[in-house]
């Protein structure tokens, strides 16, 4: 029988160290997608990707049995990440998304590629002006499929204000993104 | 009337009260231009979904991760490591569940769970699958096949002669097992241990695979080797491959003729782990007699955890490569040391005559260099072994040690060891500094010799009665504490470092300049007597021949006496009599000397004084030393 998150967590509190790498290798993929995303910067997001964990690790202690692991760790790593945006507020990192992959022989056409990545491109740039909230808001009911009561638990706020971080992510992202959509 | 834009956005991301998102599903029913509206919003946002593509992880960031816990690991808050201590993790076998999306990283991830991981699979064959819900680690949810019918199972002849895949290409299964048992054996004088782990795997019938990883340790992988110690004619370990362009792992494959666990034996070599011996003596208020402790302090900074590990300490100055190669073949028993066979019946275990707390080896020094241990405060022993050559000392029980600790474990405590005080002077060694000697020695006589003693550090400290430093302390009332035992001040008397004492020896310590006891020699007179002259031209003197030196003539001098006398200034202000050994050189090998003080020729040019102060006092010896020169030198 395979122990949930928050049995692993709690045992890992409690001193069993081999619990950490199970919660690492079920959480690595989603945390590490969150990040990119937050920060859209790979260098950056496997810094807060390391932070995360350590948090992890230094907060153990202060883990409540009976709280959402899932939220309780989504909640560290939009702290780390929120941070991390801040401190690189002045100096914007951006580089291309991952998934560039060599054009296969096969591929339909070289420029709807070109095309497709242009668009994720601007995707990027859009979320990318997004305050740090507004963007964590976004991000993890969007992308990491949080529903509203569950981001304003991590996001340490109350759903109203969960809303209008969604509300005002969404209106500036409507005049950044082109309106015809996907082509 | 319509919605604007704005709306029907925050209706579309579901932003609206319950109230309002009826309004408007009801509105769009029956318009049109809302519904155009609203599924212009859902192309636009549905650029969104373009960055839906989940990033995978790099495993080198997800092993830094791993490792970085394990770095971080010593900083952790005393709560956490106190729990680490108290709670040792049970021993389980770890399932993963391959057929989540993780599943390529967990098996790195589970390569890189601990700096020593061992990651154990088997040969996917495709035919095979089913069967596999037949065995225990068929229960991980990977092989939810139960329904399958399992078809007849190929011969161990087929099974073997099937050529076994590439592990890394189709990893099925990956379990870590923890080690059951290990047994570290630290030799500290080349920086080496051997590790002894005992692991319990899960084998399939057919070829396995067993992978190990030694990332970030110091680990000697030309000594891995592995041995089953259960079903050993059923397992066959054919190979140990160093996997080309992968760093720091080796495989080895195994043949099993069944399903089930076997318990195996792991044998390594690794670095980092060290231990020093290091002792406390506490000098009694007469300086006569000594309280001696014994601690061993064991490092790792080898960069794997061991946790619960029978610890034990090689003593001595020995032939590693012969006796390290020898320890690894010796097949002692795991458990506790005490109920080992291997344990000769002459080894030394310290008899605490039913009273522990007197002889046994209390942990609560420990205590004070870790923090908070509870659960840790069992008495600990050290059985003593004599190996040949060397000592090997066991700590009782089981000690954790994780990676980047240090842990300070009692060695011994013996009361009232008699000691030679003894200040010594020589100006040729020394200087103008009066330095300062303890001696015992490693003898029944002196409550030791059961051991040598290994080299270590050793601190002095006097027990200083606190009321007045003035008074003897025999004339002192005793104060004792709650424990019954005397308490005093301590005041730091100095350090040293001792080599290895074998059983017998004398033990010498050098506490260093001393302050409070002096010795001033003061050259009083010197002259010269006794001249003799040859009494003849070209009578060279056979013993200062010098084809250079013009030859003697009639009247010139031969011989002389070269007289000096000396004042020695012997103070002592301290409020003990003290025994101080004075040395005085002479620089001349024919002299004579004339005291009333009794002295001792300790070398053809060394004179020696022994003298013996009262408290506060002061002492005189004169001597008058006579060198003879030229022809009244004997030689």
């Amino acid at each position: 029988m395979e122990r949930t998150d928050e049995l692993l967590m709690e045992a890992y509190r409690d001193g069993d160290g081999s619990a950490f790498p199970q919660l690492v290798c079920r959480y690595q993929n989603l945390l590490y997608g969150y990040l990119m995303r937050m920060v859209n910067n790979s260098e950056m997001a496997e810094d807060c990707f390391q932070e995360t964990f350590l948090r992890v690790h230094r907060k153990a202690h202060t883990y409540q049995s009976g709280a959402t692991f899932r939220n309780w760790i989504y909640a560290i790593a939009t702290h780390t990440a929120i941070d991390t945006l801040r401190r690189n507020s002045r100096r914007p990192q951006t580089e291309p998304i991952e998934g560039h992959e060599l054009l296969q022989p096969d591929a339909p056409d070289p420029s709807d590629d070109a095309a497709h990545n242009e668009l994720k491109e601007t995707v990027h740039a859009a979320i990318e002006t997004l305050p740090p909230q507004q963007r964590a808001a976004l991000v993890l009911a969007y992308y990491q499929g949080h529903t509203y009561a569950e981001v304003a638990e991590i996001m340490d706020c109350s759903l109203g204000t969960v809303k209008t971080h969604m509300s005002r992510a969404l209106k500036k992202l409507s005049t950044l993104l082109p309106k015809g959509g996907v082509l | 009337m319509h919605f604007d834009t704005d709306q029907l956005r925050e209706y579309r991301f579901g932003l609206l009260d319950e109230q309002e998102t009826a309004r408007i599903a009801a509105h769009l029913e029956t318009c049109s231009d809302c519904r155009a509206e609203l599924e212009a919003v859902g192309r636009q946002f549905a650029l969104l979904d373009l960055l839906k593509e989940q990033p995978v992880v790099s495993e080198n960031l997800v092993t830094s991760v791993l490792h970085q816990r394990r770095r971080r690991f010593s900083v952790a808050s005393s709560r956490m490591a106190s729990r680490q201590l108290r709670r040792a993790p049970s021993a389980s076998t770890t399932k993963q569940d391959a057929s989540s999306t993780f599943k390529r990283p967990a098996f790195v991830i589970f390569a890189a769970a601990a700096s020593i991981a061992i990651i154990f699979g088997i040969f996917q064959r495709g035919n095979r699958s089913p069967s596999r819900s037949n065995t225990k680690i068929a229960d991980s949810s990977v092989y939810s096949v139960s329904s399958v019918v399992n078809p007849p199972q190929p011969t161990l002849a087929e099974l073997r002669a099937e050529k076994p895949f590439a592990p890394a290409s189709n990893i099925e299964l990956n379990v870590l097992p923890r080690r059951d048992d290990v047994q570290l054996t630290i030799y500290n004088e080349e920086d080496l241990t051997l590790v002894r782990e005992k692991r319990k795997l899960t084998l399939k019938r057919g070829w396995n695979w067993l992978q190990f990883m030694w990332s970030n340790t110091l680990i000697d992988p030309t000594s891995l080797a592995l041995e089953p110690k259960t079903h050993a004619d059923q397992i066959e370990i054919t190979q140990l491959v160093y996997p080309p362009r992968l760093n720091e792992l080796a495989r080895w494959t195994i043949f099993s003729e069944f399903d089930g666990e076997a318990d195996f034996e792991l044998t390594y070599f690794t670095s980092g782990l060290k231990w020093n011996a290091f002792y406390e003596a506490t000098l009694a208020p007469d300086e006569q007699e000594m309280k001696l402790k014994a601690y061993v302090r064991v490092d790792n900074g080898s960069g794997e955890d061991y946790e619960n590990a029978e610890t034990r300490l090689v003593v001595g100055q020995i032939n590693l490569e012969e006796k390290i190669a020898e320890l690894a073949r010796r097949q002692y028993a795991y458990g506790s040391p005490v109920n080992n066979e291997w344990l000769d019946s002459s080894h030394v275990v310290y008899d605490n005559g039913g009273d522990k707390n007197e002889e046994a080896w209390s942990y609560l020094d420990g205590d004070a260099l870790f923090g908070s241990m509870d659960g840790y405060l069992e008495q600990k022993e050290i059985l003593k072994q004599a190996l040949s050559e060397y000592q090997l000392y066991t700590i009782e029980g089981r000690e954790t040690i994780p990676d980047g600790w240090g842990k300070r474990l009692p060695s011994f405590d013996v009361q009232e060891i008699g000691v030679t005080n003894l200040y010594k002077y020589d100006e040729q060694r020394w200087g103008n500094s009066t330095m300062r000697f303890l001696s015992f020695a490693n003898t029944e006589a002196c409550k030791l010799g059961e051991d040598p003693l290994p080299n270590g550090t050793v601190r002095v400290f006097r027990n200083v009665d606190e009321a007045s430093s003035f008074v003897m302390p025999q004339q002192q009332p005793n104060v004792h504490n709650e424990a019954g035992s005397f308490v005093y001040n301590l005041s730091y008397v100095g350090a040293t470092d001792i080599k290895y004492i074998p059983v017998g020896e004398v033990v010498e310590l050098e506490l260093g300049a001393a302050q409070k006891v002096t010795v001033e020699p003061k050259l009083m007179r010197t002259r010269t007597e006794n001249y003799e002259f040859y009494t003849s031209d070209n009578q060279p003197d056979s013993n200062e021949l010098n084809i250079f030196a013009p030859s003697p003539r009639k009247g010139d001098i031969s011989g002389w006496d070269e007289i000096t006398d000396w004042k020695l200034e012997i103070t002592n202000t301290r409020d003990l009599p003290v025994e101080i050994e004075i040395t005085r050189s002479t620089n001349s090998t024919d002299w004579e000397i004339s005291t009333d003080t009794p002295y001792e020729k300790y070398d053809a040019t060394r004179v020696r004084f022994t003298v013996r102060l009262e408290p506060r006092s002061k002492k005189e010896i004169n001597y008058e030393l006579t060198v003879h020169h030229g022809t009244r030198s004997d030689g």
